[in-house]
């Protein structure tokens, strides 16, 4: 791994720690499960309806890393930057790419439409 | 290496593009005996809408028995036959046998034609089948009715149930309607909160079904398993296209009131944000309210942090326009040796996303979910073009079902 993707996942863990404390005091425990994604679609909901949208960015950052993070404790790879700022995360094996936080930005744009929970499912039985 | 292809269904090969569901004006649906199962479905449904008798007294009830051929049906079957048929129907949208006079002959007789014409096709034995398939479906339909009586009656309390939020939940009545509900399967909850997917897990039931029908050693074994598969069919579709539509509506409503777990867990109050997390920010005082939100601000930071240790190395990931659709761009899910994006709507079309994606000149590979109903033909077209792929994943069942452009049709892949 080198210097500069270990700065990145620095990053990525500061959010998901920071997230999980966030959300407990919303009376949600995560646990870096795929189960969890559920429960984050609706922190993102929720977040959303405050009208705040620096708070609604933060959010998507966050959750982006941490679905991201889930993925990758479940099949491996590493997270690295583009030099146009997109967070990816690179797969094992076939070293595709994938970009959770775009996702999540995707979900909260059209929340009907870009279900995270089928997004994460199907990574998952893909890898 | 991964499940190989066993069997093959149609979901539909549109006029303009895929037609993921079977439908009376698109595509090709699933099939039977050659014949559409929507066209099946608009059979049965016509009779059932046209024909439906509220007042149905004991005579009815005793000609509905001989007619399915369940003379010996017990009586409570037989009353509950005869509520499916008229009281629940209604009130569930249409759904029921309804009159015996007109509906079973009619659909003996639709069956027996399409039978006849199947068998001709390949020669069969027409008296052994013919009386096995009229067994299936007799069989069949009296399930399927009792079935969707107990259903019905138990929707109401449990309507009833939700609307009073949980005032008579713990009453030993609720508790067994409760429990009933869960017994008779898992169909309320499933068909409410995933209509789709349960319905394409419906279809690969049927494919399953027909090809355990068709593999019986006998002539009569196989017409009764088939003529049982046939009446389901027809009945799943009205159950699924009328009848249910009342109960998802009516579950709908419940979901948002009481959250869905009332339908599993026991009464709660509040939104459904509440029920699944406890997530209500406007329920926190506001020291609560502001620190999570300052907190949600600071991802901005850690965002900052991680784009200030970018990688060094070139690397553009976004997909960029030229020509006409230049200052465009379109993050794709996944992308190296391709594009992979997954596509959780009802209905997908080239939009500006694709066409960036074609414009870079990259495989393309689509994946759709159960929900998706419509795929336009040039998108497909522009997958195929490609070099890509299309295929659907079930996150029930964890498959893919790939498309197979020549032939038209989603590969069903088997669980090993």
């Amino acid at each position: 791994m080198s210097e500069s993707n270990e700065s990145v996942q620095g990053a990525i863990d500061r959010a998901c720690a920071n997230l999980e404390l966030t959300v407990k005091d919303m009376g949600v425990s995560l646990t870096f499960d795929p189960s969890n994604i559920a429960e984050l679609e609706e922190v993102l909901l929720a977040v959303r309806e405050m009208g705040d949208e620096s708070a609604l960015t933060g959010a998507c950052f966050m959750v982006g890393a941490y679905v991201g993070e889930i993925l990758r404790r479940a099949i491996g790879g590493q997270w690295t930057m583009s030099t146009d700022g997109v967070a990816a995360l690179q797969l094992p094996g076939s070293g595709d790419k994938v970009f959770p936080v775009e996702k999540v930005r995707k979900f909260i744009q059209e929340p009907g439409g870009e279900s995270l929970v089928f997004y994460v499912q199907a990574l998952l039985a893909r890898n | 290496m991964g499940p190989q292809p066993e069997s093959k269904y149609s979901l539909a090969s549109g006029d303009s593009g895929i037609g993921l569901r079977p439908s009376a004006d698109s595509g090709t649906g699933l099939s039977y005996g050659g014949r559409r199962a929507s066209v099946i479905a608009d059979d049965f449904g016509q009779y059932g809408q046209r024909s439906l008798t509220p007042d149905m007294d004991a005579g009815d009830v005793q000609a509905l028995r001989e007619n399915l051929g369940l003379p010996n049906l017990a009586p409570d079957e037989s009353w509950v036959l005869a509520a499916g048929a008229g009281q629940y129907g209604r009130s569930l949208g249409g759904y029921g046998p309804a009159s015996p006079a007109l509906k079973v002959p009619m659909t003996r007789d639709r069956f027996r034609r399409l039978e006849i014409e199947a068998m001709n096709a390949e020669g069969t034995d027409s008296s052994s089948s013919l009386l096995g398939a009229t067994a299936g479906v007799a069989a069949s339909f009296g399930k399927m009715a009792v079935g969707a009586a107990r259903f019905g009656s138990n929707l109401l309390m449990q309507g009833g149930d939700i609307l009073t939020g949980g005032y008579n939940h713990d009453h030993p009545m609720m508790q067994r309607v409760w429990a009933e509900q869960r017994a008779l399967g898992e169909g309320l909850v499933n068909v409410v909160s995933n209509p789709v997917a349960a319905t394409t897990d419906f279809i690969e039931g049927v494919v399953n079904r027909y090809d355990a029908a068709m593999s019986q050693p006998t002539n009569f074994d196989r017409s009764y398993s088939l003529g049982n598969l046939f009446n389901d069919v027809g009945q799943g579709a009205l159950g699924t296209g009328f009848a249910l539509r009342g109960a998802v509506r009516l579950g709908s409503a419940g979901l948002e009131f009481i959250g869905e777990n009332a339908f599993t867990n026991g009464p709660a109050s509040g939104g459904r944000s509440a029920q699944i997390g406890g997530i209500n920010l406007r329920a926190y005082d506001a020291e609560t309210r502001a620190r999570i939100l300052e907190r949600f601000r600071s991802g901005n930071e850690f965002e900052s942090q991680a784009r200030a240790a970018m990688d060094v190395s070139k690397n553009f990931d976004r997909i960029y326009g030229s020509g006409d659709l230049a200052g465009k761009y379109a993050v794709p899910d996944s992308m190296r040796a391709g594009i992979v994006e997954f596509k959780n709507v009802q209905e997908l079309s080239k939009d500006l996303q694709f066409q960036l994606y074609e414009q870079s000149q990259k495989r393309i590979e689509l994946v759709v979910s159960p929900r998706t109903e419509y795929i336009s033909g040039p998108l497909v077209e522009t997958v195929r073009a490609s070099g890509g792929a299309i295929s659907i994943f079930n996150p029930r069942t964890g498959l893919f079902h790939p498309y197979d452009f020549d032939a038209g049709v989603f590969l069903i892949r088997r669980p090993k």
